[in-house]
């Protein structure tokens, strides 16, 4: 399912994937995980996508870099 | 000595060295302070009390001895109830840790520790460090010591409070959204939220565990500079926590405070979302920090920045789905033991996609380059309001977890919370009082492993302004 897709989701079938985690959830819940969603969905949109070859290691690497660098 | 409460930290921990001052004394009087306070602040979750004199005896005998146990020598301390001790109840806030009893010791309680610092007790916090109010269903509402009507922020509710209270000198906190630098912003102390890696996570709660942050709270620029240092570096225990050797954080801060001190310092002015909608009190205050910072010899200039709204929601998609992972079991089999807010939170945790969760993991190293070569290339250090708006009061942000709770917290987390997206350290210091007689603060964000210039920018201001924030009349 892309990010999209489940942006889209009715709140009744975002209620089937919240439950398919094992937790209950109700319906006058469902609401505001819907909004916050699509809030963090909308920003994953505006971010670019990394490069194919980037890893997260590669961010914790860039702080110490950047840290060494400012020590010299 | 009239309120011995009322010493700085560093002042304090040098006159019990010197022999000038018993541990004993200052610890009954700070412990006199939460007996009469702690009622109408709810600072504390626990107090332990005996424990406490029983440490500053010891710390008393030390000095009869000749020996110096470090440079918390005799100091009371007292901590966010997220730290574990091995054998002592570490409540985290919330009903379902109630009755949990760690095997094993945090580290920065064992360097707090061996530094001669004095536990007073576990005060209270967010539940699960979930919120930035200071509100909890469990243990209570953490009240703010300049009107109890307003919020501390949060989590480190108690941190703030306490500390600005005078109950302790200094507080641990952690800092996932802002849970250091909301809670000082808003009960008038410094806090610091260091670089992602600085300080030892080993032994303390997890929220996040690609965003939490330990750091400190109290009175003075110097006193967290002395805290701090005392905590960061390596610890064989976290293997995230960076090998790179921690300075003296004190280091160049008395020099900071002469005339001048900021000539060759660069401060950004991020030219958007920082301010925006920012409210006309809080923008003069800013404003007139600045002005400081300029008058003590810093170049003020604009810097451009990314589009850190998306960043600031793009958090979420991490922080929720980390903190939702680790509750499972709990929010399926205890879904009733968790405040409404709590859990409306870590139910967007769950719905957020695998796809989107790792995506906004591995954007971070291109976004975090993108500032460094950006923004960073142009200044020292960063300079935005904490807050945009004046300290809320209880009432306004007791959202639970409905239709309101995204839009009123998501105001108050804004200028902090992409700062732990990118791992930066950031310092919040306080600027003045709105008309509502509650605290504000400037928050000071440098490049990596740079806290040691966000101590030396914000002692340049305390000095510029006469020295630290006044303490609140209780």
């Amino acid at each position: 399912m892309s990010v999209k897709e489940r942006g889209d989701l009715g709140e009744e079938a975002l209620a089937e994937v919240l439950a398919s985690s094992g937790v209950k959830v109700g319906p006058e819940e469902i609401g505001a995980v819907a909004r916050s969603l699509a809030r963090i969905e909308r920003a994953a949109i505006l971010l670019r996508s990394p490069p194919f070859d980037e890893t997260n290691e590669q961010f914790y690497r860039l702080l110490e870099d950047d840290g060494t660098r400012a020590d010299a | 000595m009239s309120d011995l409460t009322t010493l700085t930290l560093r002042d304090a921990a040098a006159a019990i060295a010197q022999g000038r001052l018993r541990a004993e004394a200052l610890v009954d009087a700070c412990l006199d302070r939460v007996e009469r306070l702690q009622p109408a602040l709810n600072c504390f979750i626990r107090v332990t009390a005996e424990a406490a004199r029983e440490q500053a005896r010891a710390a008393d005998v030390a000095v009869e001895g000749g020996r110096t146990l470090g440079p918390l020598h005799g100091v009371p301390l007292a901590h966010k109830d997220m730290f574990y001790r091995a054998g002592e109840v570490c409540s985290c806030g919330s009903k379902i840790r109630a009755d949990f009893v760690p095997d094993h010791t945090a580290t920065v309680l064992t360097q707090l520790d061996a530094a001669g610092g004095i536990e007073l007790g576990r005060l209270n916090m967010a539940e699960f460090a979930m919120g930035p109010t200071g509100h909890n269903d469990h243990f209570g509402r953490c009240r703010n010591p300049w009107n109890p009507e307003y919020i501390t922020g949060g989590s480190s509710s108690g941190s703030g409070a306490a500390v600005a209270a005078g109950l302790v000198f200094g507080a641990l906190g952690s800092d996932t959204g802002g849970s250091v630098r909301l809670p000082a912003a808003a009960c008038g102390v410094v806090g610091i939220k260091p670089t992602l890696g600085r300080v030892s996570r080993y032994g303390t709660m997890p929220l996040s565990y690609s965003l939490d942050c330990i750091g400190v709270l109290a009175r003075s620029v110097g006193d967290c500079a002395r805290l701090l240092s005392v905590i960061a570096g390596a610890d064989p225990q976290d293997g995230m926590s960076s090998r790179r050797p921690a300075p003296d954080y004190e280091r160049g801060l008395d020099e900071a405070a002469s005339s001048g001190s900021l000539a060759g310092v660069t401060v950004g002015l991020p030219h958007r979302y920082y301010f925006d909608g920012i409210d006309s009190e809080v923008a003069e205050l800013v404003a007139a920090s600045r002005a400081v910072l300029e008058a003590r010899g810093a170049k003020i200039v604009d810097v451009p920045v990314g589009d850190h709204g998306a960043v600031n929601d793009l958090s979420n998609g991490i922080l929720w789905p980390e903190a939702a992972a680790i509750h499972l079991p709990w929010l399926s089999d205890r879904p009733q033991d968790y405040a409404k807010q709590s859990r409306a939170r870590m139910l967007v945790g769950l719905g957020v996609p695998a796809t989107l969760y790792v995506g906004a993991v591995r954007a971070r190293a291109k976004l975090l380059d993108e500032l460094l070569r950006g923004a960073f290339s142009r200044c020292d250090v960063l300079h935005v309001p904490v807050l945009k708006r004046p300290v809320p009061t209880a009432a306004e942000t007791d959202v639970g977890g409905g239709a309101a709770m995204q839009e009123v917290l998501g105001q108050i987390v804004a200028n902090t919370r992409p700062f732990n997206y990118f791992g930066l350290p950031g310092l919040s210091v306080p600027i003045g009082f709105t008309r509502n007689g509650l605290p504000q603060a400037m928050q000071l964000v440098g490049r990596p492993f740079r806290e040691d210039l966000l101590f030396r920018v914000g002692a340049a201001y305390e000095a510029g302004v006469g020295g630290p924030a006044a303490r609140p009349p209780l």
